[in-house]
């Protein structure tokens, strides 16, 4: 191998790297915009719709993996609209689904009720992201 | 001639990744004020998209101030951000002067910077040199209201501590989008104004003895806009003789083992029919004799998708939440109820 292919070699190394890692870099710039929290996982039983502002769903999941708790659990997030990140299956809160994301603890970000007599619906914190399966995915 | 085209292509692909990021924080806006913590100006907003556009001084990941939901208050959060920045820029903003730290005061040269990096034509770079009070004719023209009514939310209200009140008493309103200049109108009359919301959650007002006994729509008009027609009724009622909201007596918690179990809210101002809100649903026309709600979990509209979630919590306990409601207003805070799984 001469010099001139080494030093092409070289070349589209250094490039096949920029092509596909400042690409996904970059857009790990921009992403990291979007809210994150502490992982969960959970299975949705049923949902109330938060009816004061912001707009949104009191998701209970049963059984829910929120971190740090070390064993399941059960217990209520909230989807915020505008607020919360979606991604597929987009099948938010929609029971016997999967849902798989993170969240912000201690954040109450669910009224139920109606202007002007909104209440909190305390809830393990607000989704920062989520992504959903299916329905019929609960074990 | 191959490595000449791959070297360009290199240049190229460096070229966008530094600057396709940069040009997404290039927003046209001049500042032209200066800012500190506690402001609550559209400056700030625009300030927040700036600094969400670099990764390094975000101002925050989530909620208010983050990504697409910047906010026109300049909390403790939008000072970190802006500290940060002060250090990044520090060189371009102070110069040589290394003693420099970032202050979180956005003064004339922290504006020059910002302005340098939402500014992309000369024009505009020399509308930052314009002496103040221009550059404040020119954010007050004539498309400042539009700008307004498109890009900003309204005072939005959540409730009220009380819906009866006697002149004299105070009221405080929950609510979003509250800014530092709020008024209050009891129907289409202005009852008080430059009323300042420090978080812009909260207003607290007293009733003034100048407002005729009646029943009045109560709503809130800032910068923002107003909250008008987000409620039709005339819901608060002016009387010498007001009575509270339901409240809870107890904070103590109360127990329960299964679903079948009658939990019973203890409280004050219960009415014979009331309406019981909790994280099972709402129920409505549960009666109660003044002072006592006996209720069934189980006739609650989830109780049924609740019980289905049985399976996987035998032994644990799962927090309930249980709220009034009756003409008196509501119980602004929730009655826990522990329903224990065996």
């Amino acid at each position: 191998m001469n010099k001139e292919q080494s030093t092409r070699k070289k070349i589209i190394i250094f490039l096949i790297i920029f092509i596909f890692v400042i690409p996904f870099s970059a857009f790990g710039q921009a992403g990291s915009n979007i809210a994150t929290g502490i992982p969960f996982g959970g299975f949705v039983q049923f949902f109330i719709p938060c009816t004061c502002p912001p707009p949104g769903l009191w998701i209970f999941m049963a059984p829910l993996y929120p971190a740090p708790v070390p064993f399941p659990f059960a217990g209520a997030l909230t989807f915020n609209l505008g607020i919360s990140t979606l991604f597929a299956n987009f099948f938010i809160g929609i029971p016997t689904t999967a849902h798989l994301g993170d969240y912000v603890p201690a954040v109450q970000s669910c009224w139920i009720g109606f202007p002007p007599f909104c209440v909190p619906l305390p809830s393990f914190g607000q989704i920062a992201r989520v992504g959903t399966s299916a329905p019929g995915a609960l074990p | 001639m191959l490595r000449r085209f791959l070297l360009v292509t290199l240049i190229f692909i460096l070229y966008s990744s530094f600057v396709i990021p940069d040009s997404k924080a290039q927003q046209n806006f001049i500042f032209s004020r200066n800012l500190r913590i506690g402001d609550n100006v559209e400056d700030v907003k625009q300030l927040q998209k700036i600094l969400n556009s670099y990764s390094k001084t975000i101002v925050s990941n989530n909620g208010y101030g983050s990504f697409g939901n910047e906010t026109t208050y300049f909390g403790k959060l939008t000072l970190d951000a802006v500290i940060r920045f002060q250090n990044l820029y520090r060189e371009e903003i102070v110069g040589n002067d290394t003693s420099f730290v970032g202050t979180g005061y956005v003064g004339p040269l922290t504006r020059k910077k910002l302005n340098e990096l939402t500014t992309n034509n000369k024009q505009q770079t020399t509308n930052t040199q314009l002496p103040e009070n221009q550059n404040q004719k020119f954010q007050n023209s004539d498309l400042q209201p539009l700008t307004n009514k498109l890009f900003l939310q309204p005072p939005q209200v959540l409730n009220f501590s009380k819906i009866e009140a006697a002149p004299g008493d105070t009221v405080e309103i929950t609510g979003w989008y509250f800014t530092k200049n709020n008024s209050i109108y009891f129907d289409d009359k202005k009852i008080v104004e430059n009323l300042e919301s420090s978080e812009g959650k909260n207003l607290k007002f007293i009733v003034p003895s100048s407002v005729e006994l009646g029943k009045y729509n109560i709503w809130i008009e800032n910068e923002r806009g107003n909250s008008r027609n987000q409620i039709k009724e005339k819901f608060f009622t002016v009387t010498p003789d007001p009575t509270n909201p339901p409240t809870f007596n107890s904070t103590s918690v109360i127990s329960v083992s299964s679903l079948g179990d009658v939990i019973i809210l203890r409280g004050d101002n219960f009415e014979s029919s009331n309406e019981v809100w909790s994280s099972l649903g709402n129920l409505g026309g549960v009666v109660s004799n003044g002072g006592e709600i006996k209720i069934h979990l189980s006739d609650f509209p989830k109780a049924s998708d609740f019980a289905k979630a049985f399976k996987y919590l035998q032994g644990q306990s799962i927090d309930l939440y249980f709220f009034v409601k009756n003409s008196h207003g509501v119980t602004l805070n929730p009655q826990k109820v522990i329903l224990r799984i065996n």
